[in-house]
């Protein structure tokens, strides 16, 4: 199952979970790798030290009343290359200031790797971001590095994937790469704060009392690490690949404990990860101005929560994910791309609060003018199961080649589900960006 | 992104490099497509690495710039070609490889690799005609246009700067193609233009190119700066060689996607 629609398909017990308690926001690491970074004494090391990074400030207001904002943040990415002849190192860190939602506020210790690259095998090691899969804008096989969906959707999919701690090694041919990883440490995805304007909406009736536990994870121990391999091809006129993932599911299945009382019910909720695991493959096939790209999944043994909130029962099943999609560039700076994507469970009871099949489609066209200093675009998200719909269009303009602003429009359709439970966040919004 | 970046290695090469040859031959045993061909087929080392700078000029004089580091390699006919932005910031890591087959029914292989996105992507056939970057130079300008895909007349010769050159004329067989003709004057020695002229389906003049620095690197003739002048729109684009190389002995693991998923080179 996509993340993304899982993530909404299971809504019915997130809104209670916090940010994770053990984000890495942590000051005092934010303050040494800072400080590192900043101070890192050059002259000693015989290589190549490039600094880089951007400044952006994005701000979002609610086309109705209040017209309060949705979003409100700045933030500082201050990223460093240091390179030598085969071994490398990149570090980067966020310095963030959110008006709307605190708690994302702060010192971010984003990556820190380190690169040894041989004639035919390769290793990263340390904080990074591992990224898989061939669709843009839907997490199928993209599931190594955990979604950080404090702004739901209105936060660009580049900046939700978080880093892990992992060591990758890869043994690399021309044609060819075979990719191991170990990341000895769990993490969570991220979910919208309670409280914030987007934090998942649901409604329960009042004779229902729910208390909630913090989300139980596993211990840092040898034993719960994950470890993923894949096989990676690119052969002339396609590209695929095959992928496993033994891991733990990044978002926690809500056990339950319904007591009753008089006429009331109380729902003690106490949240958990499970291992789960994971087969995949993607391919993607170029064919004259097009592009055909796919991906499919197969989750073994996922827990789904039941359609009754007032139920303990649990459903454990198999599901199955795939995506079509097509991109096409037919040329003058034009730009579009068309995927289907289907959630399948299998073994279905009609008990469970996800369909069988949850369907969604994406549609995204751009077009770049004024020699590409202005850049139109319109990406669409489209629930078909719910019939509900994201809008994001954006006009983008280079005021130079480092500092580029933004307008757009965020508009949901729909009352219920994934995308139709923000019909009372529809926004406009503005961006500006200076990169170095 | 992806529309702008197809081609360039390649063209890079193309674009840059010219076999010191012996003298040619006397043009009148040659017709025009003789003269494109030995133009086309010009030999240009084993494998190159280089630094390009593009400056874009608007009307107003205002002027953005572009650095790319290039790497191309030959396989017989075939050839492999790697890319890295280094400016400007926005852009900077973006990275293109590209597999070029001479069979005319095998598609060439292009990945994309976009820093923002750490993620490597197969990428389609751009359109030739597609301006790369924001400059004034299409993908075909930059070099890699068949000859077979235009008629070729030789108009007469003539001397530029004291260099002896034929004029070619080309137009174009596919009638939808966005020039009616260029004009070429072709340096005879180094078997490079030293001046173009680009004109639209209506005959007028759109663009003239010219080409005031050619030299030997390594062995070979290369451009060192072009300058591209769009007449209509009053926009200009300079683009130079900051350093190139010829035969430096690049190794095959360079052009593996591998490398561009790295996100850059030393």
């Amino acid at each position: 199952m996509t993340r993304m629609t899982q993530i909404f398909a299971d809504f019915n017990f997130m809104f209670f979970i916090r940010v994770h308690p053990r984000d890495p926001r942590n000051p005092r690491a934010i303050r040494f790798w800072g400080a590192l970074i900043l101070l890192l004494p050059t002259t000693l090391l015989a290589a190549d030290i490039e600094p880089q990074g951007f400044v952006d400030t994005y701000h979002a207001v609610r086309l109705h009343d209040p017209c309060d904002y949705l979003s409100s943040r700045t933030r500082l990415r201050l990223e460093m290359w240091v390179t030598g002849e085969e071994a490398s190192l990149f570090a980067s860190m966020n310095a963030i200031h959110n008006n709307v939602i605190p708690s994302d506020s702060g010192m971010e210790f984003r990556e820190a790797f380190m690169d040894y690259t041989a004639e035919k095998w390769d290793l990263r090691i340390g904080r990074q971001i591992i990224i898989w899969g061939k669709a843009d804008g839907l997490a199928i096989t993209d599931i190594i590095s955990p979604k950080d969906y404090t702004e739901s959707l209105a936060r660009d999919f580049d900046d939700i994937r978080l880093p892990v701690d992992a060591l990758r090694g890869r043994l690399l041919f021309d044609r060819a790469n075979v990719e191991l990883l170990w990341l000895p440490v769990f993490r969570p995805a991220i979910l919208p704060p309670p409280g914030t304007p987007w934090a998942f909406k649901y409604q329960l009736p009042d004779s229902i009392k729910t208390e909630f536990d913090a989300p139980i994870e596993p211990d840092l121990s040898l034993k719960n690490s994950e470890l993923a391999g894949k096989a990676a091809f690119y052969l002339s006129g396609i590209d695929f690949a095959v992928s496993a993932f033994y891991t733990w599911d990044d978002l926690p299945t809500a056990h339950r404990t319904t007591t009753s009382e008089d006429d009331s019910t109380l729902v003690h909720t106490h949240p958990e990860h499970h291992r789960l695991t994971f087969v995949g493959a993607e391919f993607s096939m170029p064919w004259r101005d097009f592009v055909v790209r796919g991906e499919a999944a197969f989750y073994k043994g996922r827990y789904f929560e039941p359609d009754d909130p007032c139920s303990e029962e649990l459903f454990k099943r198999h599901a199955l994910s795939g995506m079509i999609g097509l991109d096409w560039t037919p040329g003058n700076d034009w730009s579009l791309t068309a995927q289907l994507a289907d959630d399948f469970i299998m073994d279905y009871d009609n008990a469970i609060a996800s369909d069988e099949h949850t369907m969604l489609t994406t549609l995204n066209v751009s077009k770049q003018l004024f020699r590409q200093t202005l850049t139109l675009s319109s990406m669409g998200y489209f629930g078909i199961n719910e019939g509900e719909c994201f809008l994001r269009s954006s006009a983008e303009y280079a005021l130079t080649d480092e500092m580029h602003v933004s307008v757009g429009l965020g508009l949901f359709f729909g009352d219920e589900g994934m995308m139709g439970q923000y019909e009372d966040n529809d926004e406009v919004w503005m961006k500006a960006k200076f990169s170095f | 992104m992806a529309r702008k970046i197809v081609l360039l290695c390649l063209t890079f090469l193309l674009m840059t490099s010219g076999f010191i040859g012996p003298a040619c031959a006397q043009s009148a045993e040659l017709t025009g497509r003789d003269i494109a061909l030995k133009v086309y087929d010009r030999p240009d080392g084993d494998d190159q690495r280089g630094i390009m700078h593009m400056t874009l000029i608007n009307r107003r004089g205002r002027t953005r710039e572009r650095t790319l580091l290039s790497f191309s390699k030959e396989y017989g006919k075939d050839s492999k070609s790697l890319m890295f932005f280094q400016s400007p910031a926005d852009v900077k890591g973006t990275g293109f490889l590209q597999y070029d087959y001479d069979d005319p029914d095998q598609e060439d292989d292009r990945w994309l690799y976009l820093p923002a996105l750490k993620k490597v992507r197969r990428i389609s056939g751009s359109s030739k005609n597609d301006y790369f970057m924001g400059t004034d130079f299409t993908y075909d300008d930059m070099g890699n246009r068949a000859v077979e895909e235009d008629h070729h007349k030789l108009l007469r010769e003539e001397e530029v700067d004291s260099l002896k050159c034929w004029v070619l004329e080309s137009t174009p067989k596919d009638e939808d193609y966005m020039y009616s003709r260029t004009v070429r004057w072709i340096r005879q020695d180094a078997l490079l233009p030293v001046k173009v002229e680009f004109y639209d389906r209506h005959g007028n003049l759109l663009k003239a190119l010219t080409i005031p620095d050619i030299r030997k690197q390594d062995g070979f003739w290369a451009m060192f700066r072009m300058e591209m002048d769009n007449l209509q729109e009053k926009h200009k684009t300079i683009l130079e060689i900051e350093e190139i190389h010829y035969n430096v002995g690049l190794k095959d693991n360079l052009f593996r996607v591998s490398t561009l998923e790295r996100g850059r080179i030393k």
